[in-house]
């Protein structure tokens, strides 16, 4: 995975029990900040839903970190969570979108260069949230199917087959890379 | 999947790599807080001054007890630590309803080079904590040092294959710290308030401390 690699450094919970977990999960933040906030642009176009969900993901860690000790791969489990308040975000969003076209309301122009919006149509247009998820976080962030499993709740065979549809209809959309416009 | 639409697939989302990363919000405090605080702030000087001994995490380190000098000016990493712990206490106080506490950048000081170069620091917050400091590593915070706990333990380690490097400070008059590592009792010297252990074991268990009037405390656990 692309995240930088640090040192850590922790308390026994013998000696700081209240403040072991929380630095814990403080040292995964600092290290980790930068690609899931990077992961959480890719995954919605809005910089300040993107935002909020970051926030969202640390207070969620925050409150859940009595499960960080149990956790094999902490990475894996601060992107779930990340990877989940993207996904409710989504549902949400969606939801929104439809009462939108439903009222005749357009959307804000999309800031973003013409082939990054370009992409993140494709995206959408081909991809369901958790589908887009599996995808982003396998090529542009390099989990493994096994720590994507642990991230889902997925059995690694199940990611495996997952992505192999995703990528299919990803293809399929996009059938040939020289040339065409996405 | 062959290697060719492997490529193809990284290229279609090629464009998403470079996505500006969004970043945690500082924290934004309230005009009429800071103007209350403030009110708060002048009335209770001259208290604040008259116990001020009594609540500095950093006294009783010695090797803290100095001058600000300019090795002890926060580095890029310690300021990033310094944005990051603010940012996650504002997010845990929100959470839990307690206060926020702040570190103090300025109460920074250097107290120790280990041996393989990495600075110690300690410094304090606004509520009184104790904040120790490895550079290019995490950062941890608890209570000031007391006579019940009158040394911090610290365990590092620099990445997977690496060996366990154990860290503490250490109140004054402590003049060394004995622990279990591996099974076997490890006695370490405490210089500048400091000691380091760096074996290949991965806890750190039993932890003594010596005072130089030769009588003992064993932490609870």
């Amino acid at each position: 995975m692309s995240a930088e690699s640090e040192g850590t450094l922790r308390l026994p919970a013998a000696i700081r029990p209240n403040d072991a977990a929380t630095a814990r999960v403080e040292e995964l933040f600092r290290r980790c900040e930068r690609p899931i906030g990077r992961y959480l642009a890719q995954m919605v176009r809005d910089r300040a839903l993107a935002e909020d969900l970051l926030q969202d993901t640390f207070h969620t860690a925050l409150r859940s970190r009595a499960e960080l000790s149990g956790v094999r791969n902490a990475d894996a489990w601060l992107y779930g969570i990340a990877r989940n308040r993207a996904l409710q975000a989504l549902r949400r969003r969606r939801r929104f979108d439809g009462a939108l076209i439903r009222l005749g309301l357009r959307q804000p122009p999309d800031a973003d260069g013409a082939e990054l919006v370009a992409i993140r149509d494709l995206l959408e247009r081909t991809l369901t949230p958790g589908d887009r998820a599996l995808i982003v976080l396998r090529y542009l962030h390099d989990f493994d199917s096994v720590e994507l499993a642990e991230m889902t709740g997925m059995t690694p065979e199940g990611v495996r087959k997952r992505l192999s549809r995703a990528r299919a209809l990803l293809l399929a959309a996009h059938p040939n890379t020289e040339g065409d416009p996405i | 999947m062959t290697a060719h639409e492997e490529i193809r697939i990284r290229e279609l989302l090629a464009p998403l790599i470079d996505v500006e990363p969004v970043r945690l919000r500082p924290v934004k405090r309230k005009r009429p807080v800071i103007f209350a605080v403030a009110v708060l702030v002048v009335g209770l000087v001259g208290a604040s001054i008259a116990i001020a001994d009594g609540l500095d995490p950093l006294s009783g380190i010695e090797a803290a007890n100095r001058p600000r000098t300019a090795q002890d000016v926060p580095s890029p990493t310690l300021a990033r630590m310094v944005r990051l712990f603010d940012g996650s206490q504002a997010a845990l106080a929100a959470s839990t309803g307690r206060l926020a506490q702040r570190l103090l950048p300025a109460t920074a000081r250097m107290i120790r080079q280990l041996p393989d170069g990495r600075r110690v620091y300690v410094l304090s917050t606004t509520a009184n904590g104790l904040c120790i400091l490895a550079t290019k590593a995490a950062f941890s915070c608890g209570p000031p040092l007391t006579q019940a706990e009158p040394t911090t333990v610290s365990e590092l380690r620099y990445g997977p294959d690496t060996r366990l490097v154990a860290i503490g400070v250490a109140r004054d008059g402590v003049r060394s710290v004995s622990f279990i590592a591996g099974g076997r009792t490890t006695t370490v010297p405490v210089v500048d308030n400091v000691w380091f252990y760096e074996g290949a074991n991965n806890a750190v268990e039993s932890v003594t401390v010596h005072y130089a009037d030769g009588t003992t405390k064993t932490l609870a656990h």
